[in-house]
């Protein structure tokens, strides 16, 4: 029998003697990885929601009043030519009153009173890495066309959104580093609370001469296997949790968040969860090592 | 020295100036010796025990087992001699969650020895004691005595050279003292070298030895030596 197998062996015997203090460890694992898998399961969605209500950075330029069509031809070329524009649509002030009789509710056929004030538009879409300061300088560049009014890009908007985005992923980094250490401490606890109830059976095997690591590998196994069962079980929770929950929302909610699919954790995601269940346990494997250490200097 | 199991000399154990648990101890005992070390209560024999046993370091003096020098062993060793010695102690140690069998199984998993000799040694060592057909009950299910022989037969499943054994019937009623001494004499009578601290005078009275007495950390007496 290899050292691995004894290893393992004798930690799947501890396993059964300690089935509670194990137990114990498996959910605060869990519990932490079902509150971090939350938060990257709303996250996820939110950012799927967001972009497809707006998938690309969009803005609109005005145009002054009876321009050829030659000469808004020659604009929408001047302007593709940019850097940061991708597409550039034109829509004549007819168009542009019907859509928004549209979306005011009346059909489409009535005179929408005012409606001769609006000028004729280009709309822009820009690609998506571009900055706030790209989107500046571009509008301050196409406000020099002779053609074009104004330009808006709803900068402030984006401004929110990049906020909100920025907020939330480093939320997620400050609760990942924050449950990391708090479950590590707690697991730190529990494996301090086994430690100590198997003292004596650390101190017996020491006087019949054992090495260190006889005594120590368990410990280790034991994180590792506490670690995958409790992002495992937390994921099975999580998958059964956006199955009860993914119709109910969706019946309710389509219609304002444009959305009836909800998505569950990427690999990656699954992945980093499973990872950190793990490393939160072997910290708190390491963490009863070198308390265990200590006892054999 | 060379056929010494122990040889001692000068050995003390100080707390302080002024403080000590053992002073200016010096013994031999010879391979296969059968010996008793006693005294009263704080007498040293414990402290005696723990440094043969590499438990307590001594603060001065020599000390050999078996030719390996015990006050000098580096602690990255002392697995190694531990497995070479054995120990019984007054209150069993064993394990009340792990059977007798596996109880007394634990050096020889220590030793990554392979089951098949593990299970040999194991119902060997359990029937010389008189415990085979109790091999897969618990501690908490035998009596005092019963759990004394349970950590006896760990203590020489190793087959050590050395057995030292701290109050082994501190616990026990007359008539089961008797039988664990009697235990010690069989296991002495197959070569083991035995070393028991005790203070009971009939013991020792009923299974003759030689007898190193302590009084007060030093050494007042080594009666009926070989």
């Amino acid at each position: 029998m290899g050292t691995r197998t004894r290893a393992i062996s004798r930690t799947w015997k501890n396993f059964k003697r300690h089935p509670l203090l194990h137990l114990a460890s498996i959910s605060t694992i869990s519990a932490s990885c079902i509150i971090l898998g939350g938060f990257l399961l709303c996250s996820r969605n939110f950012q799927n929601i967001a972009e497809k209500t707006n998938p690309n950075i969009t803005g609109t330029a005005y145009l002054r009043e009876n321009l050829s069509d030659y000469q808004v031809s020659q604009l929408k070329d001047r302007l593709l030519a940019q850097n940061h524009i991708m597409k550039v649509s034109f829509k004549p002030k007819k168009k542009v009153a019907d859509e928004l009789q549209i979306f005011l509710g009346s059909s489409a056929g009535e005179v929408l009173p005012g409606s001769e004030l609006f000028p004729d538009i280009m709309e822009l879409e820009l690609h998506k890495d571009t900055s706030t300061g790209d989107i500046a300088a571009l509008t301050k560049l196409l406000s020099r066309e002779p053609e074009i009014t104004e330009v808006d890009f709803s900068e402030d908007w984006l401004a929110q959104y990049k906020k909100v985005r920025g907020l939330i992923s480093g939320l997620g980094w400050v609760l990942m580093l924050a449950l990391v250490l708090g479950c590590s401490f707690i697991i730190a606890n529990f494996m301090g609370m086994r430690h100590q109830s198997r003292k004596e059976e650390i101190e017996i095997v020491q006087l019949i001469g054992a090495e260190r690591s006889f005594v120590l590998t368990p410990f280790v196994w034991e994180g590792v296997i506490e670690g995958l069962l409790g992002a495992g079980l937390a994921m099975g929770i999580l998958l059964f949790g956006k199955w009860l929950l993914g119709d109910l929302i969706a019946n309710e909610w389509t219609a304002v968040l444009g959305t009836s699919s909800w998505l569950f954790l990427s690999i990656e995601q699954m992945l980093l969860l499973a990872f950190i269940g793990m490393a939160t346990a072997l910290l708190g494997s390491f963490t009863v090592f070198f308390k265990t250490a200590e006892r054999f200097r | 020295m060379a056929q010494k199991m122990v040889h001692i000399r000068g050995l003390g154990v100080r707390y302080s100036a002024s403080r000590y648990a053992l002073k200016n101890v010096s013994f031999d005992l010879d391979r296969g010796e059968f010996a008793y070390i006693t005294g009263a209560n704080g007498a040293g024999k414990t402290t005696l025990l723990k440094i043969l046993f590499a438990m307590e370091r001594a603060s001065e003096g020599n000390i050999f087992v078996n030719n390996r020098d015990v006050s000098g062993l580096p602690r990255n060793q002392i697995y190694q001699y531990r497995r070479e010695v054995g120990f019984v102690f007054q209150d069993f140690k064993l394990l009340p969650d792990l059977t007798i069998y596996d109880n007394v199984a634990l050096p020889l998993e220590v030793r990554k020895m392979t089951p098949g000799e593990v299970d040999h040694r194991v119902r060997g060592v359990l029937s010389l004691v008189g415990l085979g057909d109790r091999a897969h009950d618990f501690p908490q299910t035998l009596s005092g005595g019963e759990q004394q022989r349970v950590a006896i037969a760990r203590s020489i499943i190793g087959r050590p050279s050395l057995l030292l054994a701290d109050e082994p019937t501190g616990n026990l009623d007359s008539g089961t003292a008797r039988d664990i001494m009697s235990l010690f004499m069989e296991i002495n009578d197959m070569g083991t070298t035995v070393l028991i601290a005790t203070h009971d005078e009939g013991l020792m009275d009923e299974f003759p030895a030689r007898t190193i007495r302590l009084q007060s950390g030093q050494l007042l007496n080594d009666r009926g030596q070989a």
